[in-house]
């Protein structure tokens, strides 16, 4: 009853993703996903060592024999890195799908097309969804500025932007930004979307390493409790309002440069923080659906949750129309 | 309930959202006429003088039900809310301040109340007022806005598992994927806004319909007027705001530069309200066509 173009190209059960988070979407959620009957993907740039990807990846092979990937990130970053070796050592891994975000990925299509990988690539806006699926990817997925992360500079909303872009995308849609449960995935296929990606639903998993005084605080998070940092140096991250957050968006108002806010926006602070528990320090990327999550279930019981109650609600639906 | 359209006495679960300055009475008899829910927009009537030839109007075009917005902080709403009474409105639609008031004053006449509400608490207090329905909407929707407020997507269903009353969705809704995703989302109903300021029989400037017309997905703003924000199209008056090389606050949103904006199409003087989804609508049709397309 879930099968969509996204199951098939992807060859999983359900059309739902783990979006992948930085520092979170590690081998034990990833593999869970999976076992779950989802999709999910490692985050290369965890790592600043090649050896530690290949550790990742392989740790991940362990816990499932299901289908997962790579995500590429082509954000701006504070430090270099190899994007071409990162595709690399996915491809010798035996990785099958790449997943890129966050700039324009052309100077790598074609060691990902020689090496006969799925590539999906993720954007905020319908035109770069647009220009993706000419460029021949796999499938795009787009997210709304409901995202946690990095959703883009010009917050349109996930209700607006997936039947847009399933007007001007060929292959297979992602939608992201405000998915969390059956409702939300059937609303996205209702909008013409082949599936969803969810992370901010995932950070409560089980298997995810945030620390539980995090997760508590997402729990008890309402859906006016995230903001945007980082739009003074054009890449706005959507982070839970915190004390941190607050001191950034002060010192961009103050005209910080991208040099003062290195310290205080950097990776390495989130890290720490998701886990130990240290709230009040660093910047905690997660979606406005936070507002939603209210429990800690594993990865499988999310997915069952989700499938269980899609399935309920597309009847119901398909019933009063 | 099955959806909203029961407790309206019109067709369809759809509620014309009000539009401000361009909710002329033809438009608003349209839309009950397609089987719609059509609401005047009390809040910028000046007089009750005015807002009685306005129900008249109505009247004479359309013997089907049709409502009204009233503004809970606007000091004249509960005289209005007596003329709407007396006028026999079935239903009318609250928002942006303290709606206790008139839902007291509606409850007790017999007229459905429903509360206009962008965040979860806002409806939380609506309903615990008694409210017949909540009308959530998300950020969005065009018109005036509050600050850091989630989208239609995430508020709809938090508001749907708050409430005890049907909700309606609003926000970013003008086609019929987004009026069957609302209903995924467990809403009982969904409110239209900017696809109805494209429509033949509303009021609004050619230049204005156009503007909206050729919008694409990025094309609207938040516009800050201090006190609230707009959600206007990225004109080049919204653009030399933006870039704080033009400026306009409150005390500019009086009649006579809406007027001069919106109806007479001069672009210039006044930020034009639309929500995100303008960039998805093309082209100007009759409300008929627009509301059929959108249950088809």
């Amino acid at each position: 009853m879930l099968k969509t173009r996204m199951t098939e190209l992807l060859g999983v059960d359900y059309p739902i993703q783990c979006g992948t988070m930085m520092w979170l979407s590690r081998a034990e959620l990833v593999a869970a996903v999976a076992n779950a009957g989802a999709f999910a993907c490692l985050a290369a740039a965890n790592f600043e060592k090649r050896d530690e990807l290949i550790a990742e990846i392989r740790k991940t092979r362990e816990l499932t024999d299901r289908v997962f990937g790579v995500n590429i990130s082509l954000f701006p970053t504070l430090r270099a890195q190899d994007i071409l070796d990162m595709i690399k050592v996915a491809i010798d891994e035996g990785v099958k799908i790449i997943e890129t975000a966050g700039g324009n990925p052309e100077p790598y299509r074609q060691q990902i097309v020689d090496a006969g990988l799925i590539h999906i690539h993720k954007c905020a806006r319908v035109r770069d969804a647009a220009k993706m699926s000419r460029m021949g990817v796999d499938a795009v997925a787009i997210v709304g500025t409901e995202a946690g992360g990095h959703p883009g500079m010009e917050k349109v909303g996930s209700l607006v932007l997936i039947p847009q872009a399933v007007d001007q995308v060929a292959v297979p849609l992602i939608a992201g930004g405000g998915f969390c449960d059956g409702r939300s995935l059937v609303a996205a296929l209702a909008l013409g979307a082949d599936g969803v990606l969810m992370g901010t639903r995932f950070m409560t998993a089980k298997e995810c390493i945030v620390h539980p005084d995090i997760k508590r605080r997402m729990i008890e998070a309402r859906e006016t409790d995230t903001l945007f940092v980082m739009e003074s140096i054009r890449n706005p991250g959507r982070v839970m309002r915190n004390p941190w957050a607050e001191k950034v968006l002060e010192m961009e108002k103050a005209g910080s440069t991208l040099e003062q806010l290195a310290p205080v926006i950097s990776g390495k602070i989130t890290l720490k923080g998701w886990l130990e528990g240290t709230f009040d320090q660093g910047l905690f990327y997660c979606g406005q659906v936070v507002g939603r999550i209210k429990d800690e279930p594993s990865a499988a019981e999310i997915v069952k949750s989700i499938v269980e109650e899609a399935v309920q609600v597309k009847k119901e639906l398909d019933g009063l129309f | 309930m099955k959806d909203i359209s029961e407790m309206l006495g019109c067709r369809y679960p759809i509620i014309q959202g009000p539009l401000g300055g361009v909710t002329n009475p033809e438009l608003v008899a349209a839309v009950s006429e397609a089987g719609g829910f059509g609401l005047l927009a009390a809040y910028i009537t000046s007089d009750a003088a005015k807002l009685k030839a306005q129900i008249d109007r109505v009247k004479s075009l359309t013997d089907k039900p049709f409502g009204a917005n009233l503004v809970a902080m606007n000091p004249k709403s509960i005289e209005f809310a007596q003329i709407l009474v007396d006028s026999g409105v079935p239903a009318v639609t609250v928002s942006a301040g303290n709606p206790k008031e008139l839902i007291k004053f509606f409850k007790a006449q017999g007229v459905k109340v429903l509360n206009v509400a962008p965040t979860v608490d806002s409806a939380k207090k609506a309903a615990d007022l008694g409210v017949d329905a909540i009308i959530a909407e998300g950020s969005e929707s065009g018109g005036m806005q509050g600050f850091n407020g989630p989208s239609t997507m995430v508020l709809v269903p938090l508001v749907v598992d708050t409430v005890d009353v049907p909700v309606v969705a609003a926000g970013g809704i003008a086609d019929a994927r987004g009026y069957r995703a609302a209903f995924a989302l467990g809403a009982k109903g969904v409110q239209l806004g900017t696809c109805l300021i494209t429509s033949k029989e509303c009021i609004a400037h050619e230049n204005y319909k156009k503007a909206i017309c050729e919008a694409d997905d990025a094309n609207t703003r938040l516009v800050n007027l201090g006190r609230i924000q707009v959600r206007a199209l990225r004109t080049p008056l919204v653009e030399q705001v933006l870039a704080g090389e033009a400026k306009v606050s409150f005390a500019d949103f009086t009649p006579k530069n809406v007027e001069a904006a919106w109806i007479e199409g001069k672009l210039e003087v006044f930020p034009v309200s639309a929500g995100q989804i303008a960039g998805m609508i093309r082209e100007v049709k009759s409300v008929r066509q627009i509301i059929e397309e959108i249950v088809a």
